[in-house]
């Protein structure tokens, strides 16, 4: 049966609709269940991911074929799409956690909690297209729920970042179709590993439309993910959104360009590789460089974080760079690379933005100076945010520092002028201890007379949950190393078992 | 297997001492303290089971991450059990220190010094390239936090500046590690050794750099130091203890395992550059001190003094001048620690550490007093103290490679009796001033004890230096071997 491949989206599609209709039956009071059954319903998704992944890890380990392609070619379920569906449900749970304390005297939690159900199905989506339409539309549908969420408390504040974010949102969308239109023009089909077939056979008279799309391409995703020069409305959107869904939209939505990006440009664009490899090369250093050095000068905790987020990003661009080398097997460390820190990432700065959220909760704001005496006064949440800081800063023994000495392995094992990118990542991480630094001086260092406060209980569950799983990758990475190298070569296995490498 | 034990013990310790804190914050000195005795318990053990095993070194593989072919290595040598044993002691030292110093969040304060103890001993155990830069790593969290929060006026920015600056030497140094990866395909130290001739000479010399940049920061070689000063002076006294008596030696030590063990040949290449960078580092160090006006820069300058002087014996590459720099590491660590801690009674008790302001402060205690003069006798190079040992081996050393070196390092020598004589002359005799007078020194037994034992140590190595020399002299000779020097 097909059915039984796609009991996540299935369960994920299903709970959105019900959210929504239990909000019409329940009395004003009452509403905070809707929250704990969305939560239910991630939770479910969330296992029934995990345990197709790694009984579909079994079967290539033991050298049996799995069925990967669905529906014509429209679904590719490879353990790539598995590795982004568990970042992309992780952080949704996450984020509907915080969320009940978070929204609890807020209006209009059913639409909340469906919206961000609907989003996590898009993201789902994307992360599983085979063809360009579905890509397209999967992605309009996650985008647009997120569009809602940002303005979800319809102050000035929200209703300006989310206005800034739909209009680029928008308008990406529309280059990224465009881009897409080229390249259907040029190959006669949508299905992305047929491009892939068909582009070596195309006229050299069409390479120069072929560019164009290209280009559109990264241009477009590049609003999606924020990259350098595309990066404006990220800070804007973060600040402005409510802090849960600043996480999501971090930790989530930006992660969803990432799928696109490395799907179409890795497998449908081959050829251009290495041109493509120089752009992502530039703009990685860029986007990191442009993200760290923005951030050193940000009085706004969230803002802070928003930069340091691009400034990731850069490094997960960096990374994707590297897949254009040459040298054997690098393109699978580069994508694995990329891969884990983009779980890394999410787990980190999802977790940031939900302590931000816990703290502004109670009335302190999100201005850094605020934060000063925070040790004190809210310990699990500044030793979790600690942990977080730290683990974003690169500092061994938490995730971050593994995936991002993937990253470096990465861009040393390529040599040449790939080497030039592990040497700016390096920089800037040295940079960015600066600012993540400052954090931690204000929360710890600093002296400060003031009462102990009560943290609310559910988003200290989900912080604790998360700082544990973030000291787990970086004490006992394996599972996690093992996962993302599997998704990396499910990638380009094509669909037909996986190549692994050792 | 007890390498596993010596590092998870004091992190163990930690966190019991930090829960029990959150309870009664009577008992967490206790712990600390009965954690730091056990652990010393540990690496006498350890040395036993060197002494049992035959000087040849052993070593022991648990996987990490497989995909990636790290594991963690741990080994013995004389090397390692020498500077096992000196971490044990010095943090029984800081421990004790801390028990009348630091009265705020006392958990914190003793689960992280017991944090850096587990990471120390993780640096000096690990024969595995990725495992040693993660251990070496995670000491700086630890000192990060125990600078920025318990420091002086100055904290936050020497705590800042401290992490940023170790930090950009260590990710240089994982760069360099990461390529000797690519080259050789092994992260271990000793299969890395047999492999590395085989790496081009021109890609060797970028290697060693980027290593020597890491341990450079670390020690530190001037013109890298400029963390040191203001990290120094501005943590608390039991924590200038460690970061000056254990913080400096990884560095040290990295270069010697490291340095000497990866890259051999490229080494004795540049082993008189290295021979330079620690002149220049005794001269700075030693014009610096002398214009202090605060006892506490003057030991942190004079420190750094002598670290200059076990460059050297590192670079010179004859089996006396490495056998004096691991001798003189084991001693300055013993003496820088008993420096500070004097110092800290004496500001405890007088509440200043100004020169100027200590006119006479032996009249007025006797113990404090004269056994500061010991270890500042001790420091300059007082024969039969270990610190002429570790100078005189160091010297002779240098000799038989760069004879000139050697003549230009004795020509500091006036000058580190000189400020120290100097501080003592200006300080500890005459009449007393009247801070001094008002002054009222209460010492405890514990200190009064681990001064005791502090200096039994220095005179003993002093008078018996063959003890520790036999020690490591075997993993001398293994080192210098691969470099040709033998």
């Amino acid at each position: 049966m097909v059915l039984e491949h796609f009991y996540p989206e299935i369960i994920i599609a299903f709970f959105a609709f019900a959210t929504l209709f239990i909000d019409i039956t329940l009395k004003k009071d009452h509403k905070d269940f809707l929250g704990y059954f969305s939560l239910a319903g991630i939770a479910l998704a969330l296992i029934s991911v995990i345990v197709q992944s790694i009984s579909t890890m079994a079967s290539y380990s033991a050298g049996k074929e799995v069925q990967v392609v669905f529906f014509n070619g429209m679904i590719y379920n490879d353990i790539f799409a598995m590795f982004f569906k568990v970042v992309f449900l992780v952080v949704a749970l996450f984020v509907v956690l915080a969320s009940v304390d978070y929204t609890r005297k807020d209006n209009y939690k059913g639409e909340y909690y469906s919206l961000i159900l609907f989003a996590t199905f898009g993201m789902m989506l994307v992360a599983m297209a085979g063809n360009l339409i579905l890509l397209f539309v999967s992605l309009e549908l996650a985008s647009i729920s997120t569009y809602a969420l940002t303005a979800f408390r319809k102050n000035k504040a929200n209703t300006e970042a989310a206005m800034k974010y739909f209009i680029i949102g928008a308008l990406s969308s529309g280059i990224i179709l465009f881009g897409m239109s080229i390249l259907y023009g040029v190959t006669g089909t949508t299905n992305i590993y047929e491009i892939a077939k068909i582009i070596p056979h195309v006229k050299d008279s069409f390479n120069s439309a072929l560019i164009l799309s290209v280009v559109l391409l990264i241009a477009g995703f590049g609003y999606k993910i924020a990259a350098f020069p595309f990066h404006m409305w990220a800070p804007d959107a973060y600040q402005g959104a409510p802090s849960t869904i600043s996480a999501f939209l971090a930790a989530a939505t930006k992660k969803m360009g990432f799928v696109a990006i490395i799907r179409i440009l890795v497998i449908a664009l081959p050829l251009y590789v290495s041109e493509w490899g120089v752009i992502f090369g530039v703009l990685g250093v860029l986007t990191m460089t442009v993200g760290n050095f923005s951030a050193l000068k940000q009085t706004n905790i969230k803002r802070m974080l928003a930069y340091s987020s691009i400034a990731q990003a850069g490094y997960i661009i960096a990374a994707i760079a590297v897949i254009s080398s040459t040298i054997p097997n690098v393109k699978y460390l580069a994508v694995a690379a990329a891969l884990l820190h983009i779980l890394t990432h999410a787990l980190m700065k999802g977790g940031a933005f939900i302590a931000v959220a816990g703290v502004s909760l109670l009335g302190i704001g999100t201005e850094i100076k605020n934060y000063r005496g925070l040790g004190k006064r809210m310990p699990v949440t500044a030793m979790a945010l600690t942990i977080f800081l730290l683990s974003l800063a690169g500092i061994p023994f938490f995730a971050g520092f593994i995936s991002k000495f993937l990253i470096l392995a990465a861009t040393v094992e390529a040599r040449g002028i790939y080497i030039w990118l592990g040497i700016f990542l390096v920089i800037n991480s040295v940079v960015s201890i600066y600012y993540y630094g400052r954090v931690i001086k204000y929360m710890y260092f600093e002296d400060f007379q003031g009462d102990k406060l009560k943290e609310p209980k559910l988003i200290a569950t989900s912080l604790v949950v998360l700082a544990f799983l973030v000291v787990l990758i970086g004490i006992a990475p394996q599972k996690f190393v093992h996962f993302s190298m599997y998704a990396a070569a499910s990638l380009f296995s094509h669909g037909h078992g996986v190549v692994m490498l050792h | 297997m007890i390498v596993p034990l010596l590092i998870s013990l004091p992190f163990i310790g930690g966190m019991i001492g930090y829960f029990v804190s959150k309870y009664d914050n009577t008992k967490v000195k206790a712990i600390a303290l009965t954690t730091t005795l056990l652990e010393l318990f540990l690496a006498l053990w350890f040395l036993s089971e060197l002494i049992t095993g035959g000087a040849r070194s052993q070593t022991y593989s648990y996987w990490w991450m497989k995909s990636l072919n790290i594991n963690f290595t741990f080994g013995i040598d004389g090397l390692t059990v020498a500077m096992v044993l000196l971490t044990g002691l010095i943090f029984v030292v800081s421990v004790v220190s801390a028990r009348d110093r630091i009265k705020m969040r006392e958990g914190t304060f003793y689960a992280l010094l017991l944090f850096m103890e587990a990471g120390l001993m993780g640096v000096f155990t690990s024969f595995n390239l990725i495992i040693f830069y993660i251990f070496w790593e995670i000491v700086l969290i630890p000192a990060f936090f125990l600078v920025g929060i318990y420091g002086g006026k100055n904290r936050e920015y020497a705590a800042l500046k401290l992490f940023m600056y170790t930090h950009l030497g260590s990710l240089f140094m994982l760069i360099g590690i990461l390529m000797l990866y690519f080259y050789t395909g092994s992260f271990n130290i000793y299969e890395i050794s047999k492999l590395s001739s085989v790496i081009s000479p021109n890609v060797r010399t970028i290697i060693f750099v980027l290593l020597f940049i890491g341990f450079a920061v670390k020690i530190p070689l001037v013109p890298f130091h400029s963390w040191l000063p203001d990290a120094y002076t501005e943590a608390p006294y039991p924590v200038s203890i460690v970061l000056s008596g254990l913080l400096s030696k990884m560095g040290l030590y990295g270069l010697i395992r490291l340095g000497i063990t990866l890259l051999p040949l490229t080494y004795a290449h540049y082993a008189e550059e290295i021979a330079i960078f620690g002149l220049v580092t005794i001269f700075y160090a030693a014009f610096s001190a002398l214009a202090q006006k605060d006892i506490k820069r003057l030991v942190a300058f004079s420190s750094l003094s002598h670290v200059g002087f076990i460059t050297l014996g590192i670079a010179s590459l004859s089996l006396i001048g490495l056998n004096g720099a691991i001798f003189q590491m084991v001693s300055h660590g013993l003496m820088i620690a008993l420096l500070f801690l004097l110092v800290g009674l004496l500001r405890r008790s007088t509440g200043t550490s100004s020169i100027s302001k200590l006119r006479g402060f032996v009249s007025k205690n006797h113990f404090v007093g004269w056994f500061l003069v010991f270890a500042s006798l001790a420091s300059l190079g007082l024969p039969g103290l270990s610190g002429f040992v570790g100078e005189i081996t160091i010297l002779m050393g240098t000799y038989e490679t760069f004879s000139i070196f050697s003549f230009i390092a004795i020509l500091s020598l006036p000058l580190t009796a000189g400020y120290y004589l100097w501080m003592l002359q200006r300080s500890a005799f005459g009449t007393q001033n009247e801070r001094v007078k008002r002054a009222y020194f209460k010492i405890k037994g514990s200190e009064a004890f681990v001064v005791v034992v502090l200096a039994i140590l220095i005179a003993c190595l002093g008078f018996y230096p063959a003890s520790l020399m036999h020690l490591v002299s075997a993993t001398s000779q293994t080192l210098l071997k691969l470099t040709g020097g033998i």
